[in-house]
């Protein structure tokens, strides 16, 4: 039928909203070719800067649509998506494992913007997360659940400096294996290892060793300017003996 | 049986008087142009005829190029003794009259031929005369082989239709003529189908308004935001308006992309939706059998040709009709 409005970029690629990532990137081809500078097809319809425009917006089309959440985003805002659909829609892997989502709350919902705001087609997607309620005294990580143990918990909060075990110890309160840790920071399990065996030798230089720490406190959800610092301070009295 | 409602209001019936497409007409036209000569549009025609009579419909091919009519030839029949020539000179023929048969089962022409000095130029009555005629005439298919250029006849002839097939070769000269013939059919239509919503006046109230207006899809995006009145009407008026590209003469595979290409461009300026019907291979059969005076389905069966226009014919073909692939 006729189109009247301005036409999204499935109209532009020529192809339905349900497309699937070869379809989309047959068309981008095809696209391509046909509003190319040189192509036949656009010989005397549109001028070159025309063609040049065109040939920007369906780079844009394809840069849309191959990527999943922006091309999700991008149909919410033309309204392809609602909420409902959201709702029923296959949760992505971070989701479905509960135990593994950081949030403490049963369900949240939250809005998140997506998109790159300069080229005007942010969209808001509201995520939600169904966490299930945890028994009274325990908390989780993103890796594991936990029991609370008050006067650790005021340990680390006070540590004013800690060596690699003490890091090894509330990894161990927090039931954190170290596999899952070492493949969530990247990092090697020797490396981890060696910090909470205080084998500064086997360590990296300073920088990034502090690099390390970071990470490592990310991941178990602790305060990292304390400890970081803690660590450090026994890192520095270390190496200057 | 549905009864007529005995009284049809004036408004009623201007409607009917204004707008031809809606009287159904007797058959199922096919109308081949192109802007360029010399690209496949009698070719394509004759075979498409061919084609539509062998699955067991009632064609009648139709030469409108008044001026150069040669599609007797491309049938490999001889000159016909009558024709759309001697339809205009006698008020009292009808246009049963200036059949002739053909040696293909089904397959009838109205040749366009003329050797006096009647040359191909009629007046409006004339022309009405004769669109009536083919408008009117009971039969399953009427294909048009109109001629090259974008006189106003040629339009007329071309919009009367109810399939617009538009023949391109992959040389930019041709697909510069065939976008202009396209420009041309576009604005006959919106202004002669379009008198009745005072389409005049409103495109010049929207230029002096100095809308960004580049291309007729940016027209119909204005006079649809403009006048939202007309919206419905118009939209019925255009979207008679679908055009069938049929890319002739390709060479290698990416000229059938260019084909896929040339729709995607036409959707894009014309704002309608437009259609790839195929692509046709460059083969020397094609003049090799003309030269023996025989249409190329009858000298050359085994050309790729041969398949590439079968699928094209039944596309084009009404599935509700009766077909019959084996002759």
């Amino acid at each position: 039928m006729y189109q009247e409005e301005e036409t999204s970029f499935y109209d532009l690629l020529e192809i339905s909203p349900s497309a699937g990532p070869t379809e989309i990137y047959e068309a981008y081809q095809r696209a391509r070719e046909t509003y190319s500078p040189h192509s036949a097809a656009i010989y005397s319809m549109f001028t070159e800067e025309e063609a040049r425009e065109l040939l920007r917006l369906v780079d844009e089309a394809y840069s849309t649509l191959s990527n999943r959440s922006r091309k999700r985003a991008y149909d919410l805002r033309l309204g392809l998506l609602d909420d409902e659909e959201l709702k029923n829609e296959t949760p992505n892997a971070y989701h479905s494992h509960p135990n593994k989502s950081p949030e403490k709350q049963d369900s949240l919902v939250e809005e998140r913007k997506v998109g790159r705001a300069e080229e005007g087609w942010t969209g808001i997607v509201k995520v939600h997360r169904k966490v299930d309620p945890l028994p009274e005294g325990q908390e989780r990580t993103r890796f594991s659940t936990y029991t609370v143990d008050a006067q650790f918990e005021k340990d680390i909060e006070d540590v004013e400096e800690c060596d690699g075990s003490f890091l090894q110890k509330i990894r161990e309160y927090k039931n954190v294996p170290l596999q899952e840790l070492s493949e969530a920071m990247k990092t090697s399990r020797s490396t981890l290892r060696a910090l909470e065996e205080n084998e500064l030798d086997r360590l990296p230089v300073q920088v990034f060793t502090r690099g390390i720490v970071v990470q490592y406190c990310r991941m178990l959800g602790l305060d990292e300017h304390k400890v970081v610092a803690a660590y450090m301070t026994y890192y520095k009295s270390q190496k200057s003996t | 049986m549905m009864k007529a409602s005995p009284k049809l209001s004036t408004a009623t019936k201007k409607k009917v008087v204004d707008l031809r497409g809606r009287i159904a007409p007797q058959s199922t036209i096919i109308a081949v142009g192109a802007g360029k000569g010399g690209v496949g549009k009698s070719f394509f025609s004759s075979s498409l005829a061919y084609f539509l009579a062998q699955m067991g419909h009632k064609t009648l091919l139709v030469d409108m190029d008044l001026g150069a009519a040669n599609l007797h030839t491309w049938l490999g029949e001889g000159l016909p003794s009558k024709g759309i020539n001697e339809f205009m000179k006698d008020t009292n023929l009808t246009i049963g009259d200036v059949i002739s048969p053909t040696m293909k089962n089904n397959l009838h022409l109205i040749s366009g031929a003329s050797e006096g000095l009647y040359n191909g130029d009629i007046s409006d009555a004339e022309k009405s005369r004769l669109l009536s005629a083919l408008y009117n005439y009971p039969t399953d298919y009427i294909i048009l082989d109109l001629g090259a250029g974008t006189h106003t006849s040629t339009l007329d002839y071309f919009l009367m239709a109810q399939h617009h097939v538009v023949v391109f070769t992959p040389e930019p000269s041709s697909i510069e003529n065939a976008y202009r013939f396209m420009k041309a059919v576009f604005y006959r239509k919106i202004r002669r189908y379009g008198s009745r919503l005072d389409i005049d006046q409103r495109i010049e109230h929207i230029t002096k308004n100095n809308h960004n207006i580049k291309s007729p899809r940016d027209l119909l995006n204005t006079l649809h935001k403009e006048f939202p009145e007309i919206s419905k009407d118009l939209k019925e008026v255009m979207n008679q308006l679908q055009f069938q590209i049929v890319l002739n003469q390709i060479r290698t595979a990416q000229d059938r992309n260019l084909g896929k290409g040339i729709k995607s461009v036409c959707q894009r300026h014309f704002g309608l939706p437009c259609e790839f019907l195929g692509a046709l291979s460059y083969d020397n059969a094609v003049w090799q059998s003309l030269r023996q005076k025989k249409h190329l389905l009858v000298a050359n069966p085994y050309s790729h040709l041969y398949a590439q226009i079968m699928a094209m014919a039944r596309k084009l073909a009404d599935p509700s009709q009766p077909k019959n692939m084996v002759s």
